[in-house]
């Protein structure tokens, strides 16, 4: 993309095999041990927001926290700056403790870490340039310095000519990109994202991640954002955590939790994303099983080594059973390929349950088909 | 100025409306001189404020609370002695401005309070998290982004202020108000008191649009 200038020496696409975040020894960024978070409720009922929490982020690594509202990963990130302080538990960022810091070295350290926001958050009376500043004028950086590092992050959002303009004069990808400039100005080390893409389209959110995925290569942030949407985890992120009810159900590498999901509401969430649906219609002027026969409709996932082999016809010959495929396509997370398809399954119980059985020892994942109207 | 009153009128006008002026125009500077401060300080102690306390806010709202409900009337005899302490005088136009300053300053408090509160509470959160101090949050982020509001409620007060003045002629203060009750009502010079009438309805409306390009030029949504 023209907004961002080549940099001289571009780290290459992480490959998947040595994912930042299976890197062993070295010190995670952040550090979250059994975060509680109390909130009075109504009528004196204390609600767990957060209900022992513990996840851990590897420098350099794209971390995405999933859930729908209300699971408590706007909590969560809000607990990694303190802008949320958690009833119980330990917060370390880049090796320290923040909750046995003061007020100074903690707004010392909230210097280190950026934040970009769902509604962007930028100050109306200000201009891009001088909201770019705002947080180095807050840590007291001279006047002729701030001015160069302002032109300098601006200029990597791809938002150089747009510094005089004011916020409400730009449109929500270029507020963001105010967001990820202002962010990064005092030079971070640590980006968190709440729910960033949230409020842009389609096409902008693509940009937006795209931007994030190439400033962590570049100045080797440690990125961890949460989001709702799957899409958002499947396009940048290395490591997910799903969560639900102040709960981390589930966390991996994010090929891993797509292909391999093991909760009912991560595999909900990964169906609208690369799951099948398939209409009623379809399914209804699908024909009838022969009499002692059934028809199931599966889904099958082929990941790994097996995804080239002729498993579909080798099924059918071994088991004496018919494969109808009624859609497939092949999609990618995270660099690694992965096919899926819809199956129309006719043949006796037995046999039926024998090849399913068989996909499954071939490392297939096999579930059945999701109907939609 | 006026053709259709006497030379001697004439010059009563431009001296009572220059009273009138200094009246609304001291009142105002002291009131946005005190009231910044106060309404930051409510609006810090206030509930979910960046220095919430119940300890400081409640006192100082009651005091507030008890001013406003003060008929203003009232409040500036009430007051005489603390007038004759800051002015040294309890009668005149200086006198005048101490009860008017007052009202003003608690009307604006919690006008400027409710200006404070109307600012984004993201824009809050996001200097927060970029390290910023609770006083820099307020002199940086809260006062900038309310100055709109702040700059109509400075509209709304000096508007009021000018009703206000014309009771300052019970404390001596003159101003055109007090010249419209001494000759256009005591004297039966109904012409007086349609030209007063006509002025300040004149000046509310000049200070009105004057307040609203005001805050039109300011704001940047």
């Amino acid at each position: 993309m023209s907004a961002f200038p080549p940099g001289p020496t571009p780290r290459q696409a992480t490959d998947p095999a040595q994912a930042p975040g299976s890197a062993q020894g070295a010190e995670p960024a952040i550090q979250l041990r059994n975060l509680v978070r109390h909130f009075a409720g109504r009528g004196g009922v204390a609600t767990k927001a957060l209900d022992g929490v513990s996840l851990s982020v590897a420098a350099g690594e794209i971390f995405g926290i999933v859930g729908r509202s209300g699971a408590g990963k706007s909590t969560l990130i809000r607990c990694v700056n303190l802008l949320e302080r958690p009833t119980e538990g330990e917060v370390r960022v880049l090796g320290e403790d923040l909750l046995l810091l003061g007020d100074r070295a903690l707004r010392e350290r909230r210097r280190s870490i950026g934040m970009v926001f769902q509604h962007f958050n930028l100050l109306s009376s200000r201009t891009v340039a001088d909201n770019v500043a705002f947080p180095l004028e807050v840590a007291g950086v001279p006047q002729a310095e701030r001015k160069a590092r302002v032109a300098e992050v601006l200029g990597l959002v791809g938002l150089a000519e747009k510094a005089d303009a004011y916020p409400a004069q730009l449109s929500g990808g270029q507020k963001q990109r105010v967001g990820i400039a202002r962010a990064l100005a005092p030079r971070p080390s640590i980006l968190l994202c709440d729910e960033a893409t949230s409020a842009l389209d389609p096409e902008t959110t693509h940009d937006i991640l795209g931007l994030i995925r190439r400033l962590r290569d570049r100045l080797d942030l440690t990125v961890l954002l949460i989001t709702h949407e799957m899409a958002v985890v499947k396009e940048i992120c290395d490591r997910v955590a799903v969560m639900e009810a102040g709960k981390v159900l589930e966390e991996g590498r994010v090929f891993d939790v797509f292909t391999r999901p093991s909760h009912p509401t991560t595999r909900s969430f990964i169906a609208g994303t690369i799951g099948h649906s398939v209409p009623r219609g379809t399914v209804a002027r699908l024909p009838a099983p022969q009499p002692g026969e059934e028809k199931r409709l599966l889904q099958v996932l082929f990941a790994g080594p097996n995804s080239t082999r002729a498993v579909i016809s080798e099924a059918s010959r071994r088991f004496g059973i018919d494969l109808d495929i009624i859609s497939g396509r092949i999609d990618e997370i995270a660099g690694e390929p992965f096919g899926l398809m819809a199956l129309a399954a006719y043949g006796p119980s037995a046999q039926l349950d024998a090849a399913t059985a068989w996909f499954q020892e071939l490392g297939l994942t096999v579930t059945p088909l999701a109907e939609v109207n | 100025m006026i053709p259709w009153l006497s030379p001697a009128l004439q010059d009563l006008f431009i001296e009572s409306a220059i009273e009138t002026a200094m009246m609304v125009g001291g009142a105002a500077a002291i009131a946005i001189l005190f009231g910044l401060p106060i309404a930051l300080l409510l609006h810090a102690t206030g509930k979910g404020g960046l220095a919430q306390s119940g300890l400081v806010n409640r006192p100082l709202g009651l005091l507030i609370n008890a001013v406003r409900s003060t008929p203003f009337i009232i409040l500036m005899v009430a007051i005489v002695p603390f007038t004759r302490l800051v002015a040294g005088t309890s009668i005149g136009t200086t006198a005048a401005i101490v009860p008017l300053a007052l009202a003003a300053t608690a009307f604006i408090s919690r006008l400027f309070e409710s200006a404070f509160a109307e600012v984004d509470r993201g824009v809050v959160e996001a200097a927060r998290a970029m390290g910023a101090t609770r006083m820099q949050i307020l002199l940086k982020v809260v006062v900038p982004e309310a100055l709109p509001g702040l700059i109509a409620a400075i509209t709304v007060m000096l508007v009021s202020l000018v009703g206000f003045s014309a009771m300052a002629g019970a404390v001596g203060g003159g101003g055109l108000g007090d010249l419209g009750i001494r000759f256009g009502y005591q004297r039966f010079m109904p012409e007086v008191m349609a030209s007063v009438v006509v002025i300040l309805i004149l000046v509310v409306q000049g200070l009105q649009s004057l307040g609203d390009w005001l805050v039109r030029r300011v704001r940047r949504r």
